[in-house]
């Protein structure tokens, strides 16, 4: 199967072509343990329910952030 | 004996801070940035009397726990959320980074901050007014960080917020109320609207300050989270927060020019020597 390289919180990850959202962010080290996070995709926010049906191109980027503290 | 003017005070002190459709009997919010540990901050929040506490999203690292910690402290407060967009130099980074903290934390309040210059993180006129239209006809809650110009404050009225938060100086510098003149003036030509002081105050009497001059909250962090003691600065900001909140319902005097006498002239002991 093709594979394609994306980015997700600047780290390169290698994925099938055609993976989802949700796919990609069971490889990726990024998530590690952590449930609470959101995502953008090339700096468009994605909401949750569209993980899976969003599919990947060759050169995506993912950030996904996670609640931090603020002022 | 009852007392006419303590009625119409404690009325005012009642009536809380609006900020859109709901009401917080503090007036005094908190971010939850730079505290030594997440268990102190927990305590200053709480000791601080805040009902609304500003918090950002971040890249985790996964080798690193803490921001899973402040999570979970932030939740446990009870108190509302008001995420920030901290970091952001464009409208469309502000109104993407506003969509994903609303899904992850449920609220459609958001402080909105566009930086235009990293030297003094200067909120950035053209950009914020931009993110501002936008995000409020997504039915955001917009809480805008700006600067102290009249024009900016009225471009910000007309795209639809409900609450403006000009700064009192520059992020983090504790320098108080540079331009009290221009911040007068916001209060006096926008009599209704919720206006927040946030930013750069350093110390309690400066809160009280803007709280004399009728602003209706402050929004502070720094000033708390580097306290040698953050639990007994928070206190000391919910006192003077609250102090000026009266001295404001109360009136103040007019200042003059020339001496006068608070003690009655008539009956002067040793008049005729002179």
């Amino acid at each position: 199967m093709t594979q394609i390289s994306i980015r997700i919180n600047g780290e390169d990850i290698t994925v099938s072509a055609q993976s989802s959202i949700s796919q990609a962010l069971i490889l990726s080290p990024a998530v590690g343990d952590e449930k609470s996070f959101v995502i953008a995709l090339n700096q468009n926010f994605i909401p949750r329910s569209q993980y899976d049906c969003t599919l990947l191109k060759a050169g995506d980027d993912i950030e996904l952030l996670s609640p931090m503290a603020g002022g | 004996m009852h007392n006419i003017y303590n009625d119409g005070i404690n009325q005012g002190m009642k009536e809380g801070l609006t900020l859109y459709d709901q009401t917080f009997s503090s007036r005094l919010l908190v971010g939850t940035a730079l505290y030594q540990s997440p268990d102190i901050m927990a305590q200053a929040i709480a000791a601080s009397g805040s009902e609304m506490i500003t918090l950002s999203l971040r890249r985790q690292d996964p080798s690193n726990n803490q921001g899973h910690t402040i999570w979970q402290h932030i939740q446990q407060s009870g108190c509302a959320l008001l995420p920030n967009t901290a970091g952001c130099h464009s409208a469309q980074e502000a109104i993407t980074l506003a969509q994903m903290s609303r899904e992850m934390f449920a609220t459609d309040f958001i402080k909105l901050e566009v930086i235009g210059d990293d030297y003094n993180l200067q909120p950035d006129p053209f950009e914020t007014v931009k993110a501002a239209e936008i995000l409020i006809k997504k039915g955001f809650k917009v809480l805008p960080y700006c600067t102290d110009d009249l024009v900016l404050c009225q471009r910000l009225l007309e795209a639809g917020c409900q609450v403006l938060m000009p700064w009192g100086s520059p992020i983090g510098t504790g320098k108080g109320l540079m331009n009290p003149y221009n911040l007068q003036a916001i209060r006096e030509r926008f009599p209704t609207t919720s206006l927040i002081i946030d930013a750069g105050i350093g110390k309690p009497s400066q809160a009280m300050a803007a709280m004399e001059m009728g602003f209706d909250g402050i929004l502070l962090n720094t000033a708390i989270a580097k306290a040698h003691n953050p639990i007994l600065m928070a206190q000391a900001f919910a006192q003077a927060v609250n102090g000026g909140r009266q001295a404001y319902l109360a009136g103040l005097m007019e200042s003059r020019q020339t001496a006068s006498p608070s003690t009655p002239i008539l009956g002067t002991p040793f008049w005729q020597q002179k």
